[in-house]
């Protein structure tokens, strides 16, 4: 058996009991965070080539799939991202049951994983958005939920994928006639700029954003911060190997100039409008496009393409993205589906430890100090102050706007309590947000934690699929 | 009694009305505010996508634009009617009695096909992609730009999957004039379909908004 169909075998195997034991939502959760654990662990562990014996199965650590064209290898450029979608898919399951989120959300988690591994381990490299379409499909059923709502943000999610995929052919196929470049450069040159449009559509920067305001103002809060975040690393490692692979893009356009650049309009966006926000789903909605805006900055900024920075980031984002969305979800709960500012009177009172983690939680994605994410944030800042002083001002101005939207919603939870009958949280937050706290502030004061663990991964990482 | 493949072939003498024939249904596909109308058109569409690929596959593997165009075309036809069933139900509105309306975003739509339609006629864009016939590439071009119309119609289920279902079918064209191998035929089917499981699957969740007591359903 070959790694890949190990990996996909026991994600599914996760998947379908989860959604057995989705009415215990608690042990759900832990069989599918734990099963995602131990998978991370051991893939850390297991050799990049080889055999080895599990369970009484020999499993071969560098062997391919051939199926309809593609050939499937988990190397350990796709091992290394793959390894984070897990550690994200454990920590969204157990936080999102704890705080009630929907039931379906925890069993889809392995099956959206299995998919991305696919997308990440599919060659040739440009027929791999294949499989982000079909990931595609399982994230708007996510998004979706088990319950009547707009199907606004889960039709947008298909939208970037279906309409780049053909792009992607369309180069994939002029690439391979070594003829065309001499005799049709005309054609040679269109194959680059399709490439090109295709990848700026994936990474659906300022205008192409309205799945992510879509998903904060249609999507439950943790669905939300979930699709973004594995979409964003999916493909960040698309991308980035892309260019890699593909070095005549970065002479046609210089991803040093260009990532900066929709970085800076997407948390400027992001700002205004979550400063402007009248509801608390399009609070959400723009603070996930600022955090998204703002790894599209570490990732051109950090040089080589992001690497150690983008590893930092994906590994501490989390943390602070279930923190405002548990409270988010418990205030969500108290308050009806996406609420306006209006109608949270009394939310500080009685739901204390809702509107720490909401308002704790926003400052925390933005890059507050003692955060996990601070250093990693900090670091960004102190290289776009040395190497491109507009384009930090520009953010530092984007940054402020996202504050003063948390201030206005921190305000409107600590006004005075109109509705006596305003239910009080459940005990459950007591012990989620300060266990969350003190991860934050441990790794906040030790970054050396994260990249101690990342060392490797980065290694993985750089290697190069074609 | 003709072949199939006698009748394919005769077929093929009225590639170019199958053509105009296409612009219309998609046209009317766009258009109609009934979902069964809307429906019908997309079947149209689909059976002639199946017959204008003949000239670029053997007919086993363009025929698949029928195949597939049915199970997706049931699939939203199910998903669709469960929604209506349920909402004349709880509203006491009788199945048979019809509630067509010309109302401002059905106004709306005739506006931007027919913008659509003079602007293709006037300027005849035109993709021109390597070994694809210049009739079946203009085509291509229209679907593409009627998928895109499509999709800014509005936050519909079944429409979004028209418009996507429309831009796979233009990119479908292209793709298969470059390489014609069954893997390619297989995944963009595969593709379709699931996608059509998911269409399915929000017209009935986004739908069920719109029942009084959806709680009973």
């Amino acid at each position: 058996m070959s790694l890949l169909g190990f990996v996909l075998f026991i994600l599914v195997a996760l998947s379908l009991l989860a959604g057995l034991l989705r009415r215990i939502p608690w042990l759900a959760a832990g069989i599918t965070a734990a099963g995602l654990g131990w998978l991370v662990w051991r893939l850390h562990q297991w050799p990049l080539e080889g055999t080895i014996t599990l369970g009484g199965r020999t499993l071969v650590l560098d062997a391919g799939r051939q199926l309809l064209g593609f050939s499937f290898l988990l190397t350990p450029a796709a091992r290394a991202p793959l390894m984070l979608l897990m550690i994200w898919g454990g920590i969204f399951a157990l936080v999102a049951a704890l705080a009630r989120a929907e039931r379906s959300f925890v069993p889809l988690i392995p099956l959206l994983v299995a998919a991305l591994a696919l997308f990440l381990s599919a060659t040739p490299l440009l027929w791999a958005p294949f499989w982000l379409m079909v990931a595609a499909v399982l994230m708007g059923i996510m998004a979706q939920g088990n319950r009547p709502r707009p199907a606004r943000a889960a039709l947008r999610l298909l939208l970037a994928p279906t309409l780049a995929f053909p792009f992607f052919l369309f180069a994939a196929w002029v690439f391979s006639q070594s003829a065309i470049a001499a005799e049709d450069p005309q054609l040679w040159n269109q194959a680059w700029r399709a490439l090109l449009v295709g990848m700026l559509m994936l990474a659906s920067p300022v205008p192409l954003h309205g799945w992510i305001v879509a998903l904060g103002e249609s999507a439950s809060p943790f669905a939300a911060a979930f699709l973004v975040g594995v979409w964003q690393m999916a493909v960040y490692a698309f991308l980035r190997h892309g260019l890699f692979a593909y070095p005549t893009l970065t002479e046609i356009a210089d991803p040093g100039v260009w990532l900066p650049r929709i970085a800076v309009i997407n948390m400027l966006w992001a700002g205004v409008f979550m400063l402007g926000s009248q509801r608390l789903g399009q609070f959400w909605g723009y603070g996930l496009l600022w955090y998204y805006g703002a790894g599209f900055l570490v990732w051109g900024l950090t040089g080589e393409l992001g690497g150690g920075a983008m590893f930092g980031v994906f590994l501490t984002a989390p943390l602070a993205l279930t923190l405002a969305a548990a409270g988010l979800q418990s205030v969500m709960h108290r308050f009806g589906e996406d609420p306006s500012y209006a109608r949270l009177h009394g939310g500080g009172e009685r739901l204390p430890f809702s509107t720490l983690a909401l308002v704790g939680g926003a400052l925390f994605v933005l890059g507050w100090p003692l955060a996990a994410l601070f250093p990693w944030r900090f670091a960004t800042w102190q290289v776009a102050s040395v190497r491109a002083g507009n384009l930090f001002l520009w953010s530092m101005l984007a940054l402020g706007l996202a504050v003063l939207g948390v201030v206005r919603v921190a305000r409107a939870l600590t006004r005075p309590v109109q509705d006596v009958g305003l239910p009080r949280e459940s005990r459950v937050m007591a012990w989620i947000v300060p266990l969350l706290l003190l991860i934050h502030v441990v790794l906040g004061l030790n970054p050396g934690l994260i990249t101690s663990l990342t060392e490797q991964w980065l290694v993985w990482f750089q290697w190069l699929r074609h | 009694m003709p072949t199939l493949h006698a009748l394919l072939t005769f077929a093929q003498r009225f590639h170019t009305s199958f053509i105009f024939l296409g612009v219309l249904l998609v046209a009317a596909m766009l258009i109609f505010s009934d979902w069964r109308l809307a429906l019908a058109a997309f079947a149209g569409v689909k059976v002639l996508a199946g017959l204008l690929f003949l000239e670029l596959m053997p007919p086993e593997w363009a025929l698949q634009q029928w195949v597939t165009g049915g199970l997706v075309g049931i699939m939203w036809f199910l998903a669709a009617r469960r929604v209506d069933w349920v909402r004349r139900k709880q509203l006491g509105i009788p199945w048979w009695q019809p509630e067509w309306r010309l109302n401002p975003s059905t106004l709306m739509r005739l506006a931007f096909v027919l913008l659509l339609l003079i602007t293709i006629y006037t300027t005849r864009p035109y993709v021109p992609i390597p070994k694809l016939p210049a009739d079946l590439a203009r085509y291509a071009t229209f679907l593409a730009l009627a998928g895109l119309v499509a999709l800014g119609l509005g936050d519909r289920p079944m429409r979004w999957g028209f418009g996507l279902s429309l831009w796979l079918l233009a990119s479908s064209f292209g793709v298969h004039a470059l390489q014609t191998q069954v893997d390619f035929v297989g995944l963009l089917a595969g593709f379709e379909l699931l996608l059509g499981f998911a269409i399915a699957y929000f017209i009935i969740v986004d739908g069920a908004r719109a029942w009084p007591r959806w709680e009973e359903a």
